[in-house]
């Protein structure tokens, strides 16, 4: 089984993913704090979405159902489980790299606002 | 999980005094100081676990040639009270208690860092109101 930081990553790089490619308009045209704003929502949103199988678990629901194929919905969960089982360092790691880095950018974003105002 | 909340907590709770004097406006070194403090304040609280995390992590390496398991038997939290300049890691240990309220605490605290950063972009980015033209 896979650590839980580990799944949240892999669902908030595909939530930014995703989001990026959809929100180009945003970027180019509407304020940076709305882009922003936007991309949390979809980076957190898959996060949490990709965790969903271990909430199951915590639940106590059955383990054959938390781990059955169709779990693979949630951002390939079962999948990373048997490929990448614990990851206790590289899961933390991942996300302080993924949450680090948005928050650099949020930072940027501000003093290039800041200096052009 | 605790010892790095608490460890957090301190300089993040300091910072939330200054954003609080400073009337919510805060600046971007505020903003840039803020987690590089709570880092060090959890990085902290949790000195006298490395040893025994280094030590599972990195086996066959050592401390400038000390062995880990040396360093962790001299850091020993469970019997040693100096051990709470840690930020009180040796007392927090006697009263250890697996509560997912720290994880969600520790979780809260990041949410509303990133809430004050986005808020003071999106000040930043609102055009300031026009005072009304006077009628001639």
């Amino acid at each position: 089984m896979a650590h839980s930081t580990l799944h949240f990553s892999l669902g908030w790089i595909l939530g930014s993913l995703v989001f990026f490619v959809s929100s180009l308009r945003i970027w180019l045209n509407g304020r940076a704090s709305d882009w922003f704003k936007k991309w949390f929502i979809w980076s957190f949103a898959f996060g949490v979405f990709a965790v969903v199988p271990g909430i199951f678990l915590s639940l106590r629901l059955p383990n054959g159902f938390c781990a059955g194929w169709w779990m693979n919905v949630f951002v390939l969960h079962p999948l990373l489980d048997e490929l990448k089982p614990g990851g206790i360092t590289m899961g933390p790691l991942l996300l302080g790299a993924c949450l680090g880095g948005q928050y650099m950018l949020i930072v940027v974003a501000l003093w290039y606002a800041k200096r052009k105002k | 999980m605790n010892h790095l909340f608490v460890g957090a907590l301190i300089p993040f709770l300091i910072g939330l005094i200054v954003y609080a004097i400073k009337k919510g406006q805060v600046s971007v070194p505020w903003l840039l100081l803020m987690p590089i403090f709570m880092f060090i304040g959890a990085t902290w609280a949790v000195i006298p676990d490395l040893p025994r995390t280094f030590g599972s992590i990195l086996p066959g390496l050592n401390f400038f040639g000390v062995d880990w398991q040396v360093l962790d038997a001299k850091m020993a939290s469970a019997s040693n009270p100096w051990i709470d300049i840690f930020f009180w890691h040796y007392t927090i240990n006697l009263h250890e208690s697996t509560s997912p309220w720290f994880s969600i605490g520790f979780v809260a605290m990041l949410i509303l860092l990133f809430w004050v950063a986005w808020r003071e972009l999106r000040k930043t980015e609102q055009p300031k109101s026009q005072p009304p033209e006077p009628r001639t």
